[in-house]
């Protein structure tokens, strides 16, 4: 058997001018082949998906945010001692205070809503828009903001640009009703993050022109804080830990506990979506019980000589066991290998894109993870031994004599 | 002790009113070194006596035994016996298809375990004395009727079997590459001593043998 193996596996698979692939054996690799492809293509993207959804919320939006407990906004005396605290953590790479508010976006005759943000200079750490910016530069002064892709796309405006910010300033409300508050801002820079709601929404205005346009006194609606290491074990000990540090007039809200779901459910999906494109797995398998079935009934001609010299029959299952996997196994690493393909081709073309609203993010990406890889490449594998070792008893049934006296 | 030895072997086919006996009470004794013809009209059973001594098929009653040991087809040492006890020579060749004269001729010393290297050596070796030595690498269907006969009784020689089973090896054979088979069969025979029985249902063939059985009506009967 030790030589017998090989010896027979190699003869196999000889190109011979006359040898001509049966059409059950090409069905088989094609289906093989084709289903492990839309497989890894689907993981693919899907992996992709869900790495740059979770890099991208991780690096544009805060990993704790830290609120009042009164709901009530923070003050600049309220934080002082708190960013004093922070700024000693080895794991944190930015806490930064924040005023947020809502506003209207009017240019030309569009009218669009959106979100300021305007991050004080008491923090610590870089500003997370720094490695987004696409135009422009990011230094703010006076009326400078700075907006997302998608407004300036909408908005039809560059940098260099005047947008006007409209606020429905509810102090002061006259016998005509409220009067709205309104200013012109020069764009000074555009960012793209890729996280659409971020990009449709965002503008980011120093503290001060906030303050003034606002009309509010130094207030924060929150504080920002960054991890080095976002992943979810760490964070969640980080906001344990922070949260015993600063005590009970400060609610910290972490990633985990804000997108967890979301998380969650994007990695269901896919294990869903993997479980579902599995079955054509299995149904290209199916197909490997009638290729072996006839490939015993072709080559009963051979078990028979085999038998004769004395190959016993849990030998020849062997070798036609392991011939069949070697061709599904060659068959299974083809298709991981087009998976890759179709999944390049995928992210490079331009015919359909996600939708932001819809999926958070508008580009389709792919990712190869090597753990997603080992999983396909086992359940297609797994599904065709099965297949295979099935329809192996019929070797057994075969009748030598009636094979011999059958010519 | 004879070589092989067979007592009150039988074999029907079929069942009920069907029930066809091929074989009744056939009892032979074979010496090492013997040729035996056994000669018959086709379908009287010669193939069918041939599969049983080769254990291939099992009687339905009787026994043989090989130098004294009683041995079956369904027996776990079965498949062993074929390989180092028993060479086959059938009427159609049955040479693998996939693989050259050479492998073919190798094919059963590389199932008894034997390197791969070591194997198509000796195959070389035999391919040579059954001046086939050109034809090594060639595949079955590059070869004439003869060629292939040969390179089939090669292979039942690879593994130096005390017993070569032949059936109708030259039923398919003009007359020039029959003498040329059987004269090959007398050569091995005389050389390396092994035991042959041959099925015919030439009787000109048959005559040639030292010892000649014909089976007819299900019983085998010494002619001389």
């Amino acid at each position: 058997m030790d030589a017998l193996l090989p010896f027979l596996t190699t003869t196999s698979f000889r190109l011979k001018n006359n040898r001509k692939l049966r059409f059950d054996y090409v069905v088989m690799i094609l289906g093989l082949v084709i289903s492990v492809t839309v497989v890894s293509t689907a993981i693919n993207l899907f992996e992709g998906y869900q790495r740059s959804l979770t890099e991208i919320m991780l690096d544009s939006s805060s990993h704790i945010l830290a609120f009042s407990d009164n709901e009530q906004y923070l003050t600049p005396v309220q934080l002082k001692p708190v960013l004093q605290t922070l700024e000693n953590r080895p794991e944190l790479k930015s806490a930064r205070p924040v005023y947020s508010n809502a506003v209207m976006i009017k240019k030309g005759g569009k009218v669009r809503s959106g979100l300021v943000r305007a991050y004080s200079d008491s923090g610590f750490g870089t500003y997370w828009f720094e490695k987004y910016l696409q135009r422009g530069t990011q230094k703010l002064a006076g009326d400078d903001i700075i907006i997302g892709e998608k407004m300036a796309r909408d908005m039809n405006a560059r940098v260099g640009d005047l947008l006007t910010l409209i606020y429905a300033d509810t102090k002061n409300v006259t016998p005509l009703g409220m009067i709205p508050h309104q200013a012109d801002y020069r764009i000074n820079a555009i960012i793209k993050t890729g996280y659409y709601e971020m990009d449709k929404s965002l503008i980011i205005m120093p503290e001060a022109t906030a303050f003034r346009f606002y009309k509010t006194k130094p207030q924060y609606s929150h504080l920002e804080i960054n991890l080095k290491d976002a992943a979810s074990k760490p964070t969640l000990k980080t906001t344990q830990n922070l949260q015993h540090l600063l005590g009970n007039g400060i609610i910290l809200q972490n990633w985990v506990d804000l997108n967890g779901n979301l998380f969650s459910l994007i990695t269901m999906e896919k294990w869903l979506i993997f479980l579902v494109f599995s079955f054509l797995i299995m149904i290209a398998s199916i197909n490997c019980i009638s290729t072996v079935s006839t490939s015993i009934f072709d080559r009963k001609k051979e078990i028979a000589i085999l038998r004769t010299v004395g190959t016993p029959d849990h030998q020849i299952k062997t070798i036609v066991y392991l011939r069949i996997l070697l061709v599904c196994s060659a068959s299974i690493i083809v298709g991981l290998m087009a998976g890759l393909l179709t999944s390049w081709l995928i992210t490079r073309q331009s015919l359909y894109q996600l939708k932001g609203d819809v999926y958070f993010i508008d580009r389709i990406t792919m990712k190869i993870s090597a753990f997603n890889y080992l999983i396909v490449f086992v359940t297609a594998f797994s599904a065709v031994s099965i297949c295979t070792y099935l329809p192996l008893k019929h070797i057994k049934r075969l009748q030598i004599i009636d094979i011999l006296r059958g010519n | 002790m004879p070589m092989l030895e067979v007592k009150h072997l039988s074999k029907s086919f079929g069942d009920g009113n069907q029930k066809l006996d091929i074989l009744r009470n056939i009892n032979l004794c074979v010496e090492q070194g013997d040729f035996v013809c056994i000669s018959g009209q086709s379908g009287s059973g010669k193939s069918t006596l041939l599969h049983l001594l080769g254990l291939l098929d099992s009687p339905d009653s009787g026994v043989i035994l090989i130098n004294g040991e009683p041995v079956s087809s369904g027996s776990a040492a079965a498949p062993q016996l074929r390989n180092k006890l028993i060479g086959f020579v059938f009427q159609f060749h049955y040479l693998m298809d996939d693989l050259t004269t050479l492998e073919n001729v190798a094919l059963p010393m590389i199932v008894a375990g034997s390197g791969k290297r070591e194997s198509l050596e000796r195959a070389r070796g035999l391919l040579k004395e059954l001046d086939m030595e050109n034809r090594a690498g060639h595949y079955p269907n590059q070869l004439s009727g003869g060629e292939q006969q040969r390179a089939a009784l090669g292979r039942a020689m690879i593994n130096q079997p005390a017993l070569i089973l032949a059936d109708e090896p030259t039923g398919n054979l003009d007359p020039g590459h029959c003498r040329e088979v059987l004269d090959l069969f007398a050569r091995f025979n005389q050389r390396f001593g092994c035991t042959f029985i041959l099925a015919t249902h030439d009787l000109l063939v048959a005559t040639t043998s030292k010892i000649h059985y014909k089976l007819e009506n299900g019983a085998l009967n010494r002619q001389h």
